[in-house]
């Protein structure tokens, strides 16, 4: 395995990273966010919630610079051997886990705008307000997040399930994206 | 000759009454004004008002003798209700305690056309010698107060233990102000 750029059947080094960082990101930031909307008004909360919202940011940034990397080198197609209704499953799990990638933190963003909360990147750029202050925009807002969450988890827990299935039939999709296994 | 004097003392004293007292003290009207607050959270700046406030400025003509105004720290309208149900907690404005801060100046002074009040601050039991500029303006026939001025929260112990970190929550706060002065109710 040595290509940075996709071939008709692998996976390159790029997309490969920006694969697994997302992963990695997302791992980190459902733990983060999970915490710390069980703690209670506190600084700590603030602490974590304030880390919370840089790694959103950060995970918004990566999927948008990952989908335009995209553009310019297309993912293998999925084998002609695959049935048509697997490869539709596929490209929907796909799809649906960018776009709410996309919105969740997105969601976010917009519910800490909402409660006048702006969003600090670490510390480092003060990100503008998407709304204004409003109670009731953020409570919709910190719903649309919410949902978003748990729908992400559930196609993150198809698509793992979909990963495995792959791998334990030996159909040679698993190793296009786990490159140890090549 | 009497009755002239009586008439014109009559008139004189009509005149005494009718005419506004030498110290002109004038109420705060809650109703019509705010005072509003802002923090720096993780560096941004976050805002918030306090609904019940009130005192009293005292004039002599155009120029101000005195300032005794007040806010209730439980009155905090951040917007968000959790937060302002914790900020009434001992570590932070200690309400139960501490239902009012208070400002009276002890000095007025003019600095262009602003108006400076030098006095003490006495806030969740701790004062501190503040200055607090601010201008008055005509708002449709009755007179207005608009000012700002800047409280290092911790120097008065909002926010001890864990809140003392500076970093995610600043120490210096910006308090605005702007209300309308209406006549106190019994007039000389």
């Amino acid at each position: 395995m040595a290509a940075w750029r996709n071939t008709d059947r692998d996976y390159g080094r790029v997309a490969l990273a920006f694969h697994w960082v997302v992963v990695i990101l997302v791992l980190t930031q459902l733990t983060i966010g999970k915490y710390a909307s069980g703690l209670g008004v506190s600084m700590d909360r603030l602490r974590w919630m304030s880390l919370h919202k840089s790694v959103g940011i950060t995970i918004l940034v990566v999927v948008l610079l990952r989908l335009a990397w995209r553009l310019a080198d297309p993912p293998p197609r999925l084998p002609a051997t695959m049935p048509r209704w697997e490869r539709a499953a596929a490209h929907s799990v796909h799809w649906g886990l960018y776009l709410l990638l996309i919105a969740t933190p997105l969601a976010g963003w917009l519910a800490a705008s909402a409660d006048g909360l702006s969003v600090n990147w670490f510390g480092l750029v003060a990100l503008p307000d998407l709304v204004g202050k409003d109670e009731a925009l953020a409570e919709i807002f910190e719903a649309a997040h919410e949902i978003a969450i748990y729908t992400l988890v559930g196609l993150f827990s198809l698509h793992i399930l979909a990963a495995l299935r792959h791998g334990i039939g030996h159909d040679g999709i698993l190793r296009r994206v786990l490159p140890f296994l090549r | 000759m009497m009755r002239s004097l009586a008439l014109i003392l009559m008139l004189a004293l009509a005149l005494s009454l009718a005419w506004p007292a030498a110290a002109d003290c004038l109420r705060v009207d809650p109703a019509r004004g705010e005072v509003r607050f802002e923090i720096l959270q993780d560096g941004v700046p976050f805002e918030g008002r306090f609904t019940r406030f009130g005192g009293e400025v005292c004039f002599d003509g155009d120029s101000v003798k005195s300032v005794d105004v007040w806010l209730e720290p439980a009155s905090v309208d951040t917007g968000l209700p959790e937060l302002d149900a914790a900020l009434q907690d001992p570590v932070l404005f200690h309400t139960a305690e501490h239902p009012r801060a208070r400002f009276v100046s002890q000095d007025l002074r003019m600095d262009g056309d602003r108006h400076i009040a030098d006095g003490e601050l006495r806030l969740k039991g701790v004062a501190r010698t503040l200055s607090v500029p601010f201008t008055v303006s005509d708002d449709d026939g009755a007179r207005q107060v608009e000012g700002a001025l800047d409280l290092m929260r911790l120097d008065h112990e909002v926010g001890t233990g864990e809140w003392s970190d500076t970093d995610l929550l600043s120490d210096r706060v910006r308090v605005s102000f702007r209300a309308r002065l209406i006549e106190t109710e019994c007039e000389s």
